[in-house]
């Protein structure tokens, strides 16, 4: 277990209260060897305009993998993740029609729909004791259902959302301040309220966490709540990007989500990592992702190149955790 | 915690029996509806018709049932059969041909389950993150080669595979369905490998104790389970007479949902390949009755996700299950 976590205060002075992470140093370097890689290749990969390229590509991945960190560290998996940005596209596009006036209650509606999709796949894990990869890829299967149930085919969103997607705040994209907030937010929670040491007990062993008095409970529905909530976020934050909301714009992003956090060293076991790794692993994978781009890869080779780092990640670091 | 210790209880109390009594009679009492509210359904054509439908199903959740019984699951069968798809669509139409594309399937799907079970086995690799991120290589890999572009038809030989019958009573996939079946029923009941997947799959600790070889049995039935949705995939892609890159999608979950439905535990070591053939039946009414019933179709999606979660939590519950 994260013990620097648990324990938010101690004697120990500054530099040595955290021990280095050696996952984020990794990907420190390898962000950088890219950088430095990318800017010999070609001078416009390192230039600024590229790099807000990037850090606009980030943000789904970046809101998606903060919620799925959240959902591991419980021991658990979400699945759902792909139908549940699916389904929240589907919503915004359908209920707003184009019309940007109705959006101040469209968008709590779609989070709180998304949102009771998370509370249940929380309630059917901890009350129906249905394994996690089960219970989210079947409901997964009911939201897509549905989501292609309410309209079969994309569907114009209001182009007002544009302005999450493509416009600038003091220069920086306003979709990745608002992933950066949120990033913020949950390292905060995660770092120094109960409620954070509590996700990281209750993946420790959820047993000891219950028997110590943590409503094991509450703390895993939450992780899923929170999970389908950042989805739900992505969803409506993607129908600015595309201007509009089509019923198979999450899929595959189940995987997009699980990458960064199993590259960011956070453990499938649960109750090890945490979101740090997942910002690093997301920035390394859009870099990577754009310097493929650059040197003209093809996409299909870009998803073998994924998938392999996936498996030679996660097989370091799980054989580091049997040893 | 009463409120749950009561439901498990009257939960157990749909009798000692075993789950197998149980999964056959919710099947005999489906049929009854079936029969009543869609009698169009039970035409010799229409059965026909779904038994074709039963055989790139029912191999695939077979072959899903021998890694759920060895506590894994295979998130890469969906790729695997188009993958073989492609293959049976890529050597031309003389017959000849045959004796390519049935070597090289089953050679490269055999291979992706070798991979998929080395890394699960000898790296600890969790297997349905393993079996996504082979999923994402191999069909980039495949997408490089055909281009992303679909394929065409098929050779004659795959089409006769995929829905030909025999003096135009059983399908030939029927008969491919039930060998496998026969075959797979004996090697887990008979031979002493299956058995030691039985035991690898309730205590693999227990089981390496004994001086089992767990990791050969794991890798084998990864393999076995591959090659199952290599011979599916060019079953499903004679049927549909039609490849391109996505043939067999949703089949992952498909094949899931069969094989617990037919009462193979996820905490494995129980069940069999009759049940999940039992499961994938199960699953092919369910989807005609509800064409049948005039539902639009995207009702299937949601109908698997209720089936497979139920099938769980009731499983979850009974102690023949764990």
């Amino acid at each position: 277990m994260n013990t620097e976590a648990i324990i938010p205060f101690d004697d120990k002075p500054i530099w040595r209260r955290y021990r280095i992470n050696l996952v984020h140093v990794g990907l420190l370097v390898l962000i950088l060897a890219l950088i430095g890689l990318g800017a010999v290749y070609t001078e416009r990969f390192a230039s600024t305009s590229n790099m807000l390229n990037v850090a606009r590509a980030a943000v789904v991945p970046l809101l998606i993998g903060i919620g799925q960190t959240v959902v591991v560290l419980t021991a658990a998996i979400d699945l759902s993740i792909g139908s549940v940005i699916s389904l929240s596209g589907v919503l915004t596009a359908v209920l707003a029609e184009e019309d940007a006036s109705r959006l101040w209650w469209v968008i709590p509606v779609v989070m709180g729909i998304c949102m009771s999709v998370g509370l249940v796949n929380g309630l059917i894990v901890t009350q129906l004791k249905v394994h996690p990869i089960i219970c989210t890829l079947g409901t997964s299967a009911i939201i897509q259902g549905c989501a292609l149930l309410i309209a079969p085919v994309p569907k114009l969103g209001p182009y007002q959302l544009e302005n999450l997607a493509f416009e600038d705040t003091l220069g920086i994209p306003n979709g990745t301040l608002l992933a950066l907030a949120l990033f913020a937010v949950t390292l905060l929670v995660l770092r120094k309220f109960p409620i954070g040491a509590r996700i990281y007990a209750v993946g420790g062993d959820e047993h000891a966490a219950r028997i110590m008095g943590i409503n094991t409970t509450f703390v895993i529905c939450s992780a899923f709540v929170f999970s389908a909530g950042c989805a739900g976020f992505a969803g409506i934050y993607m129908v600015g990007l595309l201007g509009s909301g089509s019923p198979i714009m999450g899929q595959g992003y189940e995987l997009t989500s699980i990458a960064p956090v199993v590259l960011g060293g956070t453990l499938l076991a649960g109750g090890s990592g945490g979101v740090g790794g997942t910002l690093l692993a997301v920035f390394f994978m859009a870099l990577l992702n754009s310097l493929l781009n650059f040197l003209q890869v093809s996409t299909f080779y870009q998803w073998v190149i994924q998938g392999v780092i996936i498996l030679v990640a996660v097989s370091t670091f799980s054989h580091k955790k049997r040893a | 915690m009463a409120n749950q210790m009561q439901l498990t209880s009257k939960l157990n109390s749909v009798g000692n029996a075993p789950t197998k009594l149980i999964v056959t009679g919710v099947v005999a009492g489906l049929l009854l509806v079936v029969a009543v509210l869609a009698p169009a359904m039970f035409t010799a054509r229409s059965i026909q018709n779904m038994l074709v439908q039963l055989g790139p199903l029912g191999v695939v959740a077979m072959g899903q049932a021998f890694v759920i019984l060895v506590r894994g699951l295979d998130l890469s069968v969906a790729t695997v059969m188009a993958t073989a798809a492609v293959i049976s669509a890529s050597f031309g139409s003389e017959p000849a041909a045959l004796f390519l594309i049935v070597p090289t399937v089953i050679v490269v799907s055999g291979g992706i389950g070798l991979i998929n079970g080395l890394l699960i086995t000898k790296r600890n690799i969790e297997p349905f993150l393993c079996t996504l991120a082979m999923l994402i290589v191999v069909q980039g890999i495949r997408s490089a080669i055909t281009r992303g572009a679909p394929l065409g038809d098929t050779p004659p030989f795959i089409r006769d595979l995929g829905r030909g019958t025999i003096l135009d009573i059983v399908p030939i996939n029927t008969v491919l369905l039930l060998g496998l079946g026969i075959a797979s029923a004996f090697v887990l009941r008979r031979v002493v490998a299956g058995r030691q997947v039985y035991l690898v799959g309730s205590n693999e600790q227990a089981a390496r104790l004994v001086g089992i070889n767990t990791d050969r049995i794991t890798i084998s039935c990864y393999v076995i389970c591959s090659i199952f949705a290599g011979i599916s995939g060019m079953v499903l892609a004679g049927y549909l007479n039609q490849v391109d890159n996505w043939v067999g999608k949703g089949y992952e979950l498909d094949s899931i949902v069969a094989a617990v439905l037919g009462g193979v535990a996820l905490t494995g070591g129980v069940g069999g390949t009759m049940g999940a053939l039992l499961g994938a039946a199960v699953l092919v009414i369910l989807s005609n009755f509800i064409l049948q019933l005039g539902i639009p179709i995207h009702f299937q999606m949601i109908m698997k996700g209720v089936v497979v979660i139920c099938a769980v939590a009731i499983y979850a519950r009974r102690k023949d299950m764990r």
